[in-house]
């Protein structure tokens, strides 16, 4: 795939991230899945998960986001996160205080669709957790 | 008359009142740069969030199985007003502006009827509504250690109206702020949050694209909703931020020019006085040297 496309990156705070891409790997709520140039209009929403982007200059970059959700069209791609952070800059402990928190939500929630969303965001988290300590 | 040590006095303490009123417009005034920008940052979230919302809200509100966030709880009885505004005075009139439609506002409900629950944010406007509402009022959530505000501090304010909307508390839930225009002029504003009040998008725009939704359109609008509403709210509390050094910034400049006038009128007074005392005992010299 030759072609690029636009991924922004936008928290409510600010712009993250805006640059022509190759690829994106996005953590989807169903699901990981890869974006290339020219994919098909999807909105989606996002679990706890590393986005993997390839650059024009095949430079791999990889950022950790706690949810949010993306708009992909033909074109461009927008991914809207709370809180979005690269992963260089993450440290474990963050991870497990995101980690702690989610258990007790999930102790305190009582609707089982709500439970089912909250373990799978943990299971998602705790992947993230490895894999930073590896 | 005042006597000329009290004049000097008076006037070296204005003047000092008037330096510190200048340091404060200055303050002001590099916050609020700082302020504006951190609102136009928020610019391209705010526009994604309104096309794909509105997208989802006109498709859902047709079939009519909207979530409560967006379609409220069917009823009108019990009414939520989140008040937002500064944590320190002198700034003008901008918290007692935002307290009187409050006020206005929660009077107009009570006359019709309906119940009315307020929760503040910022202590200010609080403390001027505790006077009147103190039974209805429930919490005040201080934003006081806040340098900045950030996502986190809305976050906080949404995450307890929701827990109070899945507790069926409230039915309707409005925010109070003061949108900023420019220095001279903050409107102090009323905004719906519950049920959402999404403009509809206008009828798509050339392009019709068909979007794929992940997993289906009600989940993701059930998980969008609330993060509307957070957003909004830190909007608000960014406008309101913004608005507040405004306000502050013009009401020191009035204190600086009025400390200015002052200082003008005192010393000429003083100059007078001092001049009087002069002529005085000239006099004095004078008509004791002629009795001789």
């Amino acid at each position: 795939m030759a072609d690029n496309f636009t991924f922004d990156l936008v928290s409510p705070a600010k712009v993250l991230f805006s640059e022509p891409v190759k690829s994106a790997v996005i953590p989807g709520s169903s699901g990981y899945f890869t974006v290339y140039a020219n994919h098909a209009p999807t909105i989606s929403t996002l679990s706890p998960g590393i986005i993997l982007v390839e650059t024009e200059n095949n430079e791999n970059k990889d950022v950790f986001v706690k949810g949010g959700f993306i708009d992909v069209t033909q074109e461009n791609v927008t991914l809207l996160a709370e809180d979005a952070k690269a992963v260089s800059e993450l440290t474990k402990e963050e991870l497990e205080a995101a980690i702690d928190q989610l258990a007790v939500e999930l102790e305190a929630s009582k609707d089982e669709d709500l439970k089912i969303k909250i373990q799978d965001h943990l299971a998602q988290l705790k992947i993230v957790a490895e894999q930073i300590s590896n | 008359m005042a006597s000329l040590k009290e004049l000097k006095t008076r006037i070296s303490s204005v003047k000092a009142t008037q330096k510190i009123t200048k340091a404060m417009q200055m303050v002001a005034s590099a916050k609020l740069r700082k302020a504006q920008e951190a609102i136009t940052a928020t610019r391209p979230y705010a526009e994604r969030m309104d096309t794909v919302l509105g997208n989802l809200a006109a498709g859902m509100q047709a079939e009519g199985d909207a979530p409560k966030l967006l379609a409220g709880t069917g009823e009108d009885k019990v009414h939520l007003l989140v008040v937002a505004s500064a944590e320190r005075g002198l700034c003008g009139g901008f918290n007692t502006s935002i307290a009187k439609i409050a006020r206005e506002h929660t009077l107009d409900l009570q006359s019709q009827g309906k119940e009315v629950k307020i929760l503040c944010v910022g202590k200010k406007a609080a403390d001027v509504l505790r006077r009147e509402f103190s039974d209805i009022m429930l919490d005040t959530i201080e934003l006081r250690d806040a340098k900045q505000i950030e996502f986190k501090h809305a976050a906080t304010v949404s995450d307890k109206i929701f827990e109070m909307f899945e507790a069926g508390e409230f039915d309707v839930c409005s925010l109070f702020y003061a949108e900023f225009k420019s220095v001279i002029s903050q409107i102090p504003t009323r905004q719906q949050l519950i049920p959402a009040d999404i403009p509809a998008v206008e009828a798509e725009t050339g392009l019709d694209v068909q979007y794929e939704y992940e997993p289906d359109e009600n989940e993701i609008l059930a998980d969008l909703l609330p993060r509307n509403i957070s957003f909004q709210i830190f909007k608000a509390l960014l406008e309101n931020a913004a608005s507040e050094q405004g306000a502050r910034m013009s009401a020191m400049d009035n204190a600086t020019r009025n400390a200015g006038d002052m200082i003008n009128s005192l010393t000429l007074t003083y100059n007078r006085t001092r001049q009087a005392i002069i002529t005085k005992e000239l006099i004095e010299i004078i008509s004791g040297a002629e009795a001789l």
